[in-house]
């Protein structure tokens, strides 16, 4: 065990390497994650805005 | 053919079918990276000049991989959406960016890790590390060009012209330590019939490659979702599925 984790002399090099592309793959799915939550958020409140709009058109156009 | 690619390309066909495949490409693209990383930290010997440092190589290719395929990927698009004027190529192009921003770092980054040991230096000006860093610059600046218009279709439109220019970098990234005399070594698993590693060094590699591409395939659908809902969040589809979940929720 001792002996994976020293890599051979390259631990430093070699744990960098794998870690930064972890956290890559990491980064990638919660940025996605994010981005596709607030995109949800933002529609549904045009949507929400629509349906007030259409609703006082008809309250109007019923007086 | 021509109508099954209208129906794909029409933004609430393309929106449902990428929430059915997005998570169906995610979890056997993460089952199969760590598969790979297993095969490539544990079962690949350590090579007989590089010793355990070459390990590098496992991370390192299928994110330079990705860096120039995922760029490929985003000029066709942008080519395919400035051309046909298809806003959903546009939507497509605009969401691989960041994923291949993300992936070029992670190469050059990777690669400098890899270069300390075996050269003796993190960065050389050498043709294929400096191509490389153009790429990045060219994601950087694609992205930061869409950010700098309020107009969506002025962004697709300029953006989408840069990505198209800047596919000239592509065949000079892959050509350059062909080219020039360079530090960086030239293609190990290309040539065909003949690689130059072994079948236990190679498979890790091969199946790493491959999920890496799942991986990206589903992290664009993702955004693609996004992007579609953002450009079509006035349109009657999207009050109408919404609207549906909102009331019944």
């Amino acid at each position: 065990m001792a002996d994976f984790i020293a890599m051979g002399g390259y631990a430093q090099f070699v744990w960098s390497a794998f870690g930064l592309w972890f956290a890559c793959v990491i980064f990638n799915i919660v940025s996605a994650r994010r981005k596709f939550r607030v995109s949800l958020e933002q529609a549904a409140l045009a949507a929400a805005r629509h349906r007030h709009r259409q609703a006082r058109k008809i309250r109007q156009d019923k007086t | 053919m021509w109508t099954w690619f209208h129906k794909l390309a029409s933004p609430p066909h393309f929106y449902r079918l990428a929430g059915i495949f997005g998570p169906w490409l995610l979890w056997p693209s993460l089952i199969l990276l760590a598969i790979g990383m297993y095969g490539g930290l544990v079962l690949a010997p350590p090579d007989y000049q590089q010793g355990d440092g070459f390990r590098i190589m496992y991370v390192h290719v299928p994110s330079a991989y990705l860096s120039t395929t995922i760029y490929a990927l985003m000029a066709v698009a942008s080519a395919v959406g400035l051309i046909w004027r298809i806003k959903l190529a546009h939507a497509v192009a605009a969401s691989a960016a960041p994923i291949g921003a993300s992936f070029t770092a992670v190469a050059l980054v990777t690669g400098m890790l890899w270069g300390k040991p075996m050269w003796g230096t993190y960065w050389e000006w050498d043709p294929r590390l400096t191509s490389e860093l153009i790429l990045l610059f060219i994601y950087f600046g694609y992205m930061s060009l869409r950010a700098s218009f309020e107009d969506i279709s002025k962004a697709d439109r300029a953006s989408g012209l840069l990505a198209v220019i800047g596919v000239v970098n592509l065949p000079i990234i892959h050509y350059s330590v062909i080219w020039w005399s360079s530090l960086h070594q030239g293609p190990r698993i290309k040539k065909i019939g003949t690689p130059s590693i072994g079948d236990d060094m190679l498979w890790p590699l091969l199946l790493l490659i491959g999920a890496s591409t799942l991986f990206f395939g589903a992290m664009l659908l993702y955004r693609v979702r996004a992007e579609v809902l953002d450009r079509e969040h006035n349109s009657r589809w999207v009050h109408d599925m919404l609207g549906e979940t909102t009331e019944a929720g």
